[in-house]
C-alpha cells in the first residue's frame, strides 16, 4: 500500500531480510491466485506487530486483504478468519518476538485444529522495530539494550517446537534467495492444514546474521545454513527429528503430515448437528400442559 | 480479552462479548454473583476507548438484549458487550414466549461497486457509516489496529488520530432501542438499579410507594450509551440512588462521572439484595428514619 501513500512513513533498514521474504510473498501470493485461478482478493495477510507486522501494509502490487493486529495474536485472528471464510487462503506474517514469545500460547491450538492457514515467521533474533531488545531466538548471555548484563533465558528451539506441538507443514529457510522461498511458501499455502515457513530474516541494524547463515566462501568459512540432502523423507517424523538433531539452520521442507484441517472437523460436526430453526428452539422450551 | 477489544475497537470489527459476571478479583467468588466488571467492560483496553454496554436485568430482557447486541455490532461496526451476572445465567425462569417476529436481524453496510473504497472516511453521522468491505469480495484493504487513514494505512498523523478518534466515538450515536424503565420521574429522588439488582430494587421500590414515599423508578438496560429519554431524567433528577452489588459503587460513580448526582448502597457478600434491607437503607439515604 506503501507506494500510492505518500503519508505512509515506515520504512524497514537497508538490507533487511523482510525485503526478500515480502518478495517471496508477493510471488508466492501471485502464483498461488494464478494456479488456482481466484483473484488476490481471496488472499488475506494477517499480521502481529513490529517490522514483520508491517509487510501487511508493504505488499506491492495487485492487494490482497490485511489485517494488521495485535502483538502476538495474528494466529487467533485467523482462526477467526478461517471460521468466517474458510476458502481465503490465509497467510500470518509475524516475526520472532510476536509468534513465539506472547503469540508462543497460540500454536498449540492451532495445530491441534489443523488451523488450515500459512505462518510466515521472520525470525532475526531480536526486537527490531522497539530498536535492539532481546526475542525469544536471541541466544543465551547475549547482551542486548534489555539485556545489559546477558540474556538470562536459553533460546528456544521454534523447528523442534513446531515438530513436537503438531504443526502438519514445516519448512525452513532464509531471507537471501527469495525465488526458492516463494515456492516453499506456496507448497506450504497449498498445504491442507497449519503450515509454518519459518525463515532466518537477519535484521542488518540490531543483529546481522548474514555471515553466520551464509559464511564467507572467500575466506574460506562456511556458513551454519545447509541444504537439507535429498534422501530426507519429509513424511516421516523420525526423520524429520534425526535431521533437528543435526546442529546448523536446515535450508527446506522438514516436515509434512496431510491430516484433517480444521474445516474437515467443523464439517464433520455440523454433519452431527440437528437441524433446527430458531421457532423449533424457542418452541422445545415450552411448558407441557 | 482486553487488547483484543481495543483491536476491534480500533479497526471497527463488529463482536459480541458476552461477560457473566461472578464474584471478583482473580478465581474470587467463581460460584457467586456479583455486579463488579462494569468498569471492566465500559473501560476495558488501554488508550480512550468505551464500550457499548448493555445489561439484561432479567431472564426475559437476557434474550431480547442478546438480539440487540448483535444488531447494535452491526450497526456501527464495532465490539458490544453484552454484561450478564452469574445469578442471571444460571437461573432457569418461566418468561413469556419470545416472539421472534418482534427481532430483525440487522445486515451492516456493505461496501458496494463504485465506493470510494475509504471505509474509514471521516463521519458526521448525517450519511450512513462507509461500506464494510469482506475479505474475498470488493474493497481489498488493511483492517488496522494501528491509527490509520481512511483506505487502512497506518499513520502517525495527528490529523487521522483526531478525525479517526471523533469518528469511533460519533458512531455511538447510532446505538438505540434497548429497553428503558421510567416512573414518577420528577420524584426528587429517583432509584435506579442495573443488571440484576433490578428484581429486589423494584420490590423495595413498590414497598416504599405503597408507604407514601415520593420516589422514581429509572432502569435501563444501555448502560452505554443511554438512552436520551434516561438521561433527561437523570438530568432533572436531584437524587439517584442506585443500588449494586460491588464495592467501589461502579454505576454510580460512572454516572458522577457524566455530572449525575448518583450515589450507591453497595453489598459484596456475594449474594444478591435482599428488598427488606433495600427499604431500610434507601429510606436513611432519603431521610425518613430507619424503621422499615
Amino acid at each position: 500500500m506503501s507506494k500510492r501513500n505518500p503519508e505512509y512513513d515506515f520504512a524497514w533498514c537497508p538490507g533487511c531480510g523482510d525485503f526478500g521474504v515480502r518478495r517471496a510473498l508477493q510471488v508466492a501470493l501471485e502464483n498461488y491466485s494464478t494456479e488456482h485461478e481466484e483473484p488476490q482478493s481471496n488472499n488475506i495477510v494477517v499480521a502481529g506487530i513490529g517490522c514483520s507486522g508491517n509487510m501487511v501494509h508493504l505488499v506491492e502490487g495487485d492487494q490482497p486483504f490485511g489485517l494488521h493486529g495485535i502483538h502476538g495474536r495474528a494466529l487467533p485472528i485467523s482462526f477467526g478468519v478461517k471460521m468466517g471464510k474458510p476458502e481465503l487462503n490465509t497467510v500470518v506474517v509475524a516475526g520472532d518476538g510476536d509468534f513465539l514469545s506472547i503469540g508462543g500460547e497460540h500454536i498449540g491450538p492451532a495445530a491441534n485444529r489443523n488451523l488450515d492457514v500459512t505462518a510466515v515467521v521472520m525470525d532475526n533474533g531480536v526486537y527490531g522495530l522497539t530498536k535492539g531488545q532481546s526475542s525469544p531466538t536471541t541466544e543465551y548471555g547475549k547482551v542486548t539494550v534489555s539485556t545489559p548484563l546477558g540474556k538470562i533465558e536459553n533460546p528456544i528451539s521454534p523447528l523442534r517446537h513446531y515438530m513436537s506441538i503438531g504443526v502438519t507443514y514445516i519448512a525452513s529457510y532464509y531471507s537471501s534467495k527469495p525465488r526458492v522461498l516463494a515456492k516453499l511458501i506456496q507448497e506450504a499455502m497449498n498445504h491442507r492444514g497449519f503450515s509454518i515457513v519459518h525463515v532466518q530474516s537477519p535484521c542488518t541494524t540490531y543483529n546481522d546474521t548474514y555471515d553466520i547463515l551464509k559464511g564467507k566462501p572467500k575466506e574460506g568459512i562456511k556458513g551454519i545454513a545447509y541444504d537439507i540432502p535429498e534422501d530426507h523423507d519429509p513424511t516421516s517424523v523420525q526423520s524429520a527429528n534425526d535431521l533437528l538433531d543435526r546442529p546448523g539452520i536446515p535450508l527446506g521442507v522438514v516436515f509434512k503430515h496431510e491430516g484433517k484441517t480444521l474445516q474437515d472437523r467443523y464439517e464433520e460436526l455440523q454433519s452431527k448437528a440437528p437441524s433446527q430453526t430458531n421457532q423449533q428452539l424457542i418452541d422445545s422450551y415450552l411448558l407441557k400442559a | 480479552m482486553s487488547e483484543g477489544l481495543g483491536l476491534a475497537w480500533m479497526a471497527e470489527i463488529p463482536l459480541v462479548v458476552v461477560d457473566v459476571q461472578r464474584g471478583g478479583p482473580a478465581t474470587g467468588l467463581p460460584t457467586k454473583s456479583e455486579q463488579s466488571d462494569l468498569y471492566t467492560c465500559m473501560h476495558p483496553a488501554h488508550g480512550d476507548i468505551k464500550m457499548p454496554v448493555l445489561a439484561p436485568g432479567t431472564v426475559e430482557e437476557c434474550f431480547y438484549a442478546g438480539a440487540l447486541s448483535v444488531n447494535w455490532a452491526e450497526r456501527y461496526q464495532g465490539p458490544v458487550i453484552l454484561l450478564s451476572e452469574f445469578g442471571l445465567a444460571e437461573r432457569g425462569e418461566n418468561i413469556r414466549r419470545p416472539e421472534l417476529s418482534d427481532i430483525s436481524a440487522e445486515s451492516r453496510t456493505l461496501v458496494s461497486e463504485g465506493d470510494d473504497g475509504k471505509r474509514y472516511d471521516s463521519w458526521d453521522g448525517a450519511t450512513p457509516l462507509p461500506g464494510m468491505p469482506i475479505p474475498g469480495g470488493l474493497g481489498a484493504y488493511v483492517a488496522n489496529g494501528s491509527e490509520h487513514d481512511e483506505i487502512g494505512d497506518t499513520t502517525h498523523l495527528p490529523r487521522h488520530h483526531v478525525r479517526l478518534t471523533e469518528r469511533r466515538f460519533k458512531k455511538l450515536d447510532l446505538l438505540n432501542g434497548a429497553h428503558y424503565e421510567i416512573e414518577n420521574a420528577d420524584a426528587s429522588v429517583i432509584i435506579m438499579p442495573w443488571g440484576s439488582s433490578k428484581g429486589p430494587a423494584r420490590e423495595a421500590y413498590d414497598r416504599l410507594r405503597a408507604l407514601g414515599e415520593n420516589i422514581g423508578w429509572l432502569y435501563s438496560v444501555a448502560l452505554h450509551p443511554l438512552p436520551d429519554e434516561v438521561k433527561n431524567v437523570l438530568d432533572s433528577a436531584g437524587k439517584i440512588i442506585v443500588p449494586e452489588l460491588n464495592y467501589l459503587g461502579q454505576w454510580s460513580s460512572l454516572l458522577r462521572q457524566e455530572g449525575y448526582k448518583a450515589e450507591s448502597i453497595t453489598q459484596y457478600t456475594g449474594l444478591p439484595f435482599r428488598p427488606a434491607d433495600l427499604v431500610v437503607s434507601i429510606r436513611e439515604r432519603i431521610g425518613v428514619g430507619v424503621s422499615a
